[in-house]
């Protein structure tokens, strides 16, 4: 009896390991969705030397840096770029009444409570955790935001690891 | 057969698989922006607006807690004289009358064959402006009549306006708990027919007649408030200056340090003995010198003597309650409120006054000049000559505004059946009640947190009422409704200057308040700051009056109760949680025990253990209570807190339709009363009959959320006889450097020194703890609803609540226990004191060294932290737990549509196998410190308030940091009164309990 128990063990782990493989090797390539507007950040941040915080107006006054209204995209583009296609989807959003549905790149859990202003009161480059996004054209994630990696960083810069920093 | 270790093995390998698995990240979150960012909204920071709490006619100022565009909180608006800051716990609930799942989707109309059918705003008022236009085109008058809820300001003008072109008088504001017996009675006495301004807090000594201001009289928020600020002046030589005399032992009578249980209808002979003994010691105040000859002929029948049979109060305690009213200089008398509104309640208040009068309190603790809004209340008489013009077919079209009078009013006045005579009823409620299952057209009205308005709940207070959202469901805001139609009828609309109710209102304040009360303002300058605010504020100047010979209108004959001789009399009083039963659909109020009961989700009738063993009668029997009018079907509750030969019942339950929450839970009171008016003022006469209780032999569970329905006494542990306590150790929060003077007085040298076997834990930065003063606490549960809304918490239902797994983080742990009455005074000293018990945060708290798992433990500031994601539901945390406040969750929590709107993003909602309990608002903490670093400054005393310290009417929750020596709860823990629960087990908690203090004396002892 015991040998079906061990045989059956060995084709659970067989398995497992696959799984776990084919994600290893999904999560070795950087994760890097299309988005629903091929939004280049290069582009606007480095040719056109727009700062961050142009469009991500609450990151030093909310958790949430925040993305830019349609309307805000739609205030320069009324009049840069408009025969680009790009901007043709954009426009049909905003005539349509509909916000762009972006995909995130960087998402945390609902048991975790980040604050992106706090991060940036405590000298934080936004480029710490987001890499450097002025030189993608397609945004892609270079930080998994596991709980190691944020504590890493909390323990060198001598920040809080208590528990309850973020989990509440 | 698999051996266990094998077993495990597997398990082992297969379950990290499914955790790798589990880790792979979710790629398809979106990251939805705005089309157009509001000017007033930053996502992930709360906007305040202030607003006004209308869930009852109190008044009480608002602050609604906004998270991009919802409303997720209630709380007190502190710049507000009505409430100061302070919500009750209807106040608190308010958000899921708000978000009620059972709310009107849109506008209904009945079709032919009686179905209430959805239609569209445009097809409502298009079939109001045809019917309403036929009725303006012939002229007839009185047509149209409106019975609703009380308004002021702007929408009493409208709707009077719009009713007078219409060509009808008839607007009649309706409460269900009126005090017209008062208003009568003032008219009477001093030839004001307004309600007297009551100021609590410079009394001395109160005797209160049936009034629960605690609950629902009148301001029950602001008379809390006030009441404790009188309870922390009191005199150490003798402390006990609140008497309470009433039938039942309601949440008020609780708080009294005497109660009187009295005959119904000895209320009246008692006060009056009370007024002979005062004019018989000599100690009636110059004042009244003129008045004397009529004064004395009127009482002389009612000497301490010859009531004593009737009221059971012994001669001496009469003459001492005489002795310190009229000595305290002022003291108060409070009279009135449903339980004791029978044939003799203007008489009642008629006697109070006079006691008022004769111990000097008139224009100190009572005055005149501050018109109340209930003033404008109809009378019941004029709601009985509605129902007879309804049924005589004079009226056509009835509009009913956020009221439920099918319900509220006694069923043998034939309402509901004189509805049916009204060609069409139009009904603005916001809920399916017993009146819109009988109206043809609803138009359901915007949420008060949806909608502008104003209030003004006395002179002097005019509340603004700001929308703090968008509208949950297509409901429309009634004066829209109004000058909508207005605009459609030939001839009207030129009436109306505004099309909309907005423009409306603007104009009103610009008008009418602005140009009175600050005319050399522009409204540019006025209006921002009316917002501000909350409303338009001024201290109103009180008139003097002057007493009248009333003896020939005082009605003295004994009241009459209708029913059999050999019956119970009936006391029908108002539920602490569901005012009327207009909050009876409300989940968190059914789930939140009631104060003095502990029974949730549920009707009964309260009988006196004696009365019980006397018919045979125990806990949950199901009986038929039935009157000369009526009978309802409820199970028994025994109750030690009754006079005997009375029962009682809550008006609030008994709601029929399909409410989700409130259906089909007892039954409603209101069908036994009598239909007559009382002669004198016109009032319901709540009092008036005595029913028969038979068997029906059926069983029914009561659920009480405390094991036993009474305590024994127990006075070491949460009491302290006053007179051991010196006068500054009474005072809290104020007058703290004195507090730790009387230190050898200290009951706390039974506190056990600590010890342990580790290091203690150390805070480097802060250390978090509270006070919870249990002589101020008085029971109310409004932090308990306040929890529930800050917290995310999920109600679990009336069996779960019997399986003990109520899901509240905090509970109000009430002991009860009523002494037989003194044969020496005739008094009862209750013993009730209410614990708050949330999670103590122990310094060595037990739940930590049990956790396998490491998800609780002390964190650095001192609290005892939970980590949802790190629980993997063993529950030895709660078995170890000596005061059971960690709560599991056994299933996944449910929040119906739109419920979830109501959710506070920044607390985790839990799921099914966690473990879960008070955080000491941990995301306020946070909040907090954010705040002070965002303001480059340290955080200071009072940066952080608890959701429960917040809202605590009676001001008896502190929080604060146990690491600054100089924080004020630093200072009030050293207090000789400070104890902490079951310290013998050396958990060393981080929340104090200040003594009650109790009195020690009987009451006729000097």
């Amino acid at each position: 009896m015991g040998k079906y128990v061990w045989t059956a063990a060995g084709g659970v782990l067989i398995l497992s390991l696959l799984a776990g493989a084919v994600w290893m090797v999904q999560a070795e390539e950087p994760y890097a969705p299309d988005q629903p507007i091929a939004f280049d950040h290069k582009l606007h941040v480095t040719d056109y030397n727009i700062q961050c915080f142009y469009c991500h107006t609450y990151v030093d006054r909310s958790p949430f840096a925040g993305v830019p209204s349609v309307e805000r995209c739609m205030g320069c583009h009324l009049i840069v770029a408009r025969d680009s296609p790009e901007i043709e989807k954009l426009r049909n959003y905003q005539q349509n009444g509909e916000p762009v549905p972006w995909i995130k790149v960087y998402a945390l859990p609902r048991f975790v409570h980040f604050n992106h202003e706090a991060h940036l009161r405590a000298e934080v480059q936004c480029s710490d955790c987001h890499g450097a996004v002025e030189s993608m054209t397609k945004v892609t994630r270079v930080h998994d935001l596991q709980m190691g990696w944020c504590v890493d960083c909390h323990r060198s810069e001598e920040a809080s690891v208590d528990c309850l920093t973020c989990h509440y | 057969m698999i051996k266990r270790r094998d077993f495990l093995k597997v398990m082992g390998v297969s379950g990290s698989a499914a955790l790798l698995d589990a880790c792979a990240p979710s790629q398809t979150e979106q990251l939805i922006p705005y089309l157009v960012s509001p000017d007033n909204i930053v996502p992930g920071v709360a906007t305040y607006y202030t607003t006004q709490c209308r869930e009852c006619p109190a008044g009480c100022g608002m602050l609604a807690k906004t998270r991009e565009g919802r409303v997720i909180k209630a709380e007190g608006n502190p710049n507000h004289p009505v409430g100061k800051g302070r919500l009750c716990i209807r106040g608190q609930a308010s958000v899921q009358s708000l978000y009620n799942p059972d709310r009107f989707r849109g506008p209904l109309l009945r079709d032919e064959g009686g179905q209430l059918r959805p239609t569209d705003w445009e097809q409502a008022e298009e079939l109001l402006t045809s019917r309403l236009g036929q009725i303006k085109a012939s002229g007839d008058q009185q047509r149209v009549a409106w019975m609703g809820r009380l308004l002021t300001g702007s929408m009493e003008q409208l709707t009077r306006r719009w009713l007078q072109s219409l060509g009808s008088e008839r607007l009649l504001f309706y409460e269900t708990f009126h005090y017209e017996p008062l208003r009568r009675a003032t008219q009477i006495a001093f030839d004001r027919s307004e309600l007297p301004s009551y100021h609590l807090q410079e009394a001395r000594f109160l005797i209160s007649f049936g009034a629960d201001f605690l609950e629902t009289w009148r301001s029950n928020v602001e008379l809390m408030g006030d009441f404790q600020r009188m309870r922390r002046a009191r005199s150490t030589e003798r402390p006990d200056n609140f008497v309470h005399i009433s039938q039942r032992l309601s949440l008020t009578a609780s708080n009294a340090d005497w109660w009187v249980p009295i005959s119904p209808g000895a209320e009246v002979p008692l006060a009056l003995a009370i007024i002979h003994s005062i004019l018989e010691q000599g100690l009636a105040v110059p004042e009244v010198e003129s008045e004397r000859g009529w004064i004395e002929s009127l009482v002389e029948p009612f000497s301490p003597e010859a009531t004593q049979n009737d009221t059971g109060v012994e001669v001496s305690s009469v003459q001492e309650l005489a002795r310190r009213f009229s000595q305290a200089s002022p003291s108060l008398a409070l009279g009135g409120g449903v339980s004791c509104a029978g044939e003799q309640a203007v008489s009642l208040e008629l006697a109070v006054l006079l006691l008022n009068a004769v111990a000097g309190n008139l224009g100190k603790t009572l005055t005149f000049g501050i018109p109340s809004a209930l003033d404008q209340l109809a009378t019941y008489q004029e709601i009985l000559d509605l129902i007879q013009d309804m049924n005589q077919d004079k009226i056509e079209v009835l509009f009913l505004h956020e009221s439920n009078p099918v319900f509220t009013l006694p069923q043998s006045c034939g309402f509901a059946e004189a509805l049916e005579k009204v060609p069409l009823v139009v009904s603005f409620s916001r809920l399916p009640d017993e009146t819109t299952a009988r109206a043809h057209l609803i138009l359901p009205d915007h949420h008060f947190l949806e909608s502008w308005g104003d209030f003004s709940p006395r002179a002097g207070v005019v509340s603004i009422q700001q929308p703090a959202m968008q509208p949950v469901f297509d409901s429309k805001a009634t004066g829209d409704v109004l000058l909508s139609v207005a605009q459609k009828i030939d001839g009207m609309a030129s009436e109306f200057e505004h099309s909309n109710y907005f423009d409306w209102l603007h104009a009103y304040w610009d008008s009418s308040i602005r140009a009175q009360v600050a005319a050399e303002q522009s409204w540019e300058e006025f209006w921002p700051d009316v917002l501000k605010q909350g409303g338009y504020f001024q201290e109103v100047e009180p008139v003097t009056v002057s007493l009248r010979d009333f003896s020939t209108q005082i009605r003295l004959q004994p009241e009459r109760l209708e029913g059999p001789e050999d019956g119970h009399a009936l006391l029908v009083y108002p539920s602490a949680a569901f005012f009327d039963g207009r909050n009876a659909n409300n989940s968190w109020l059914q789930e939140i025990p009631d104060p003095v009961t502990q029974l949730v989700w549920d009707g009964w009738v309260e009988v006196h253990p004696e009365s019980g063993r006397e018919m045979g009668l125990q806990e949950g029997d199901v009986v038929t209570v039935t009157s000369p009018h009526g009978s309802v079907t409820l199970p028994v509750h025994l109750f030690a807190g009754l006079k005997a030969g009375v029962v009682a019942m809550a008006l609030g339950q008994g709601r029929s339709g399909d409410l989700r929450y409130a259906s089909g839970r007892g039954d409603n009171p209101m069908r036994l009363l009598s239909p007559g008016a009382e002669p004198q003022s016109g009032s319901v006469l709540w009092r008036s009959v005595r029913v028969d209780l038979a068997k029906t032999g059926e069983r029914h569970q009561l659920v009480s959320l405390q094991a036993r329905p009474q305590d024994h006494p127990r006075d070491s542990l949460i009491s302290q006889k006053v007179q051991d306590t010196p006068f500054a150790e009474r005072i809290f929060p104020s007058q703290l450097s004195d507090a730790a003077s009387g230190a050898e007085q200290d009951t706390a040298s039974s506190h056990h020194e600590p010890i342990d076997f580790y290091p203690p834990h150390e805070h480097p930065d802060h250390q978090w703890g509270m006070a919870i003063d249990l002589d101020a606490c008085t029971g109310c549960n409004a932090c308990v609803a306040a929890c529930y809304a800050e917290n995310n918490i999920p109600i679990v239902g009336k069996d779960r609540c019997a399986q003990g797994r109520e899901m509240s983080w905090l509970r109000i742990e009430r002991h009860l226990h009523v002494p037989p009455v003194s044969q020496e005074t005739g008094l009862v000293q209750p013993q009730v004191t209410s614990v708050p018990a949330l999670c103590q945060h122990c310094h060595n708290a037990p739940c930590e060294p049990v956790c396998p798992v490491f998800a609780t433990y002390h964190n650095p500031e001192g609290l005892n932290a939970q980590v949802y994601v790190r629980c993997v539901g063993t529950r030895y945390c709660s078995n170890n737990c000596p005061y059971k406040v960690r709560r599991f969750n056994w299933s996944a929590s449910e929040f119906p549509e739109p419920l979830e709107l109501q959710l506070n993003p920044d607390v985790t909602v839990r799921t099914a196998g966690v473990m879960e309990k008070c955080t000491f608002c941990v995301q306020r903490i946070q909040a907090g410190k954010n705040r002070a670093r965002r303001e480059e400054r340290e955080l200071g005393d009072g940066d952080i308030t608890p959701a429960c310290a917040q809202t605590c009417p009676a001001e008896a929750i502190l929080f604060g940091d146990l690491a600054d020596p100089n924080s004020r709860l630093s200072q009030i823990v050293e207090n000789p009164r400070g104890y902490h629960l079951l310290e013998s087990l050396n958990t060393r908690p981080a929340i104090t309990y200040l003594k009650k203090l109790v009195p020690e004396k009987p009451f006729d002892e000097k």
